[in-house]
């Protein structure tokens, strides 16, 4: 059952209370505030308190991930760190360039491209992924993020696309996170499926500030982040994060780059790479996959890419 | 408007989290604005990582997420960007973007 309907101005009053409505009272309309330095806990403190085994995985260690790997690894139990256990995922016929052709290989010609593989740092709900691509200076508007979302078994449908998994007969709701058919509207106007939202994009790209930005672009560092709540109403919930060059070498299409594969199954429980990978660290790959590129295309079919 | 957060010290988050995982581990019952206090706090955690860390944090955002099913019928929270529940009746969207809108103001950050 919902709750009656309620204007934001009134609950939003109650949290000014400074105990963070933690007391039980907040929501009467005068209450005599005992402060949060009074409240007395029954238990021991922080440091006596066990770390319940959790399916969340939630974790105090958020170190990033370690160079020249591609696969996250669990460690610990509960946050996911970066081994050398790499393994390209997907189809390297699909997409824009094949495994062997990503900037910084062995041999390759000097380039204003840098290679990079992104850290991720994933616990729980909380999603970070970190790439410094060094030089680049082939993108001449810097870098973004591309984001994917599939979903399924949610209590309803999001976005316009659909999407299944080879031999999987699961039918998933798809669209680009952040994009015009995404549940929380665009980011940016027209053909401009990004994810993070930068304001200093040239006028152009149409950046809506009110979006925000989910994650920072730092010179030749992008860094998206995410937290996937509605992970927890579905029961699978799948993305794929792609960094972009934008307007490599000046050609006016973006070069997609890194691809980063993480989701959910069990209501946001457990950790899934995707519907065909039961993998629970995040997989890196050097190019997007099929997936993300259909993904793409439905919701933005006039945008291409080199 | 950010500038009308509500503002909370590291002190006060930190005693809240401890408040709360006392609470929710307790199955209590929650109201619209409990929902909405907690759900501010755990937006606020996850924006400041380095605030309080320690096994209590880690116990609280477990607890949070598995009341986050509850939350979404309450509050009629549906996906919205990056994912997140939004609840446009309550102007509140947990986790996404963490926008500051929707966390306390550190005092003494």
């Amino acid at each position: 059952m919902f709750a009656p309907k309620q204007k934001a101005t009134q609950v939003e009053a109650k949290p000014k209370c400074s105990c963070a409505g933690s007391c039980g009272n907040c929501s009467r309309a005068s209450h005599t505030h005992r402060s949060l330095g009074e409240t007395v806990s029954s238990r021991g403190t922080s440091s006596e308190r066990p770390v319940a085994g959790s399916p969340f995985g939630y974790g105090v260690d958020r170190g990033g991930g370690l160079p020249s790997v591609a696969r996250a690894e669990p460690q610990s139990g509960a946050s996911f760190r970066f081994s050398a256990n790499a393994g390209f995922r997907g189809d390297p016929a699909i997409g824009t360039f094949g495994k062997d052709a990503g900037a910084g290989d062995a041999g390759a010609p000097a380039s204003g491209l840098g290679a990079a593989t992104p850290a991720v740092t994933w616990t729980g709900l909380d999603f970070d992924a970190k790439a410094t691509y060094t030089p680049c200076t082939d993108c001449k508007d810097g870098l973004e993020a591309v984001q994917v979302a599939w979903g399924a078994g949610g209590p309803s449908h999001v976005g316009k696309a659909k999407a299944t998994f080879a031999p999987l007969l699961q039918i998933y709701d798809t669209f680009v996170d952040g994009g015009v058919n995404s549940p929380g509207g665009a980011t940016y106007n027209a053909d401009h499926p990004y994810y993070i939202g930068r304001s200093d994009l040239p006028a152009s790209y149409g950046y809506k500030p009110a979006q925000g930005s989910a994650g920072s672009v730092s010179g030749c560092t992008v860094n998206p982040t995410d937290r996937p709540t509605a992970a927890t109403v579905f029961k699978e919930a799948y993305f794929e994060t792609v960094m972009v060059c934008l307007n490599y070498q000046g050609t006016g299409k973006d070069k997609l780059m890194n691809a980063v594969q993480w989701g959910f199954t069990d209501f946001g429980k457990t950790h899934r790479v995707s519907p065909t990978d039961p993998a629970t660290a995040a997989s890196v790959t050097s190019s997007p996959s099929s997936d993300f590129e259909n993904t793409l295309k439905a919701d933005y079919p006039s945008y291409s890419h080199v | 408007m950010v500038e009308d957060a509500p503002e909370l010290t590291q002190a006060e988050l930190i005693r809240a989290v401890e408040t709360w995982v006392e609470r929710l581990e307790r199955q209590d019952s929650f109201s619209v604005a409990e929902y909405l206090a907690f759900g501010r706090l755990w937006n606020t955690t996850l924006a400041h990582p380095s605030i309080g860390v320690g096994p209590e944090r880690t116990r609280f955002l477990e607890l949070v997420q598995r009341e986050m099913p509850k939350m979404a019928g309450v509050l009629k929270m549906v996906p919205g960007r990056g994912f997140a529940l939004t609840s446009s009746d309550y102007d509140f969207v947990l986790g996404g973007i963490l926008d500051k809108r929707f966390q306390y103001r550190i005092k003494d950050p």
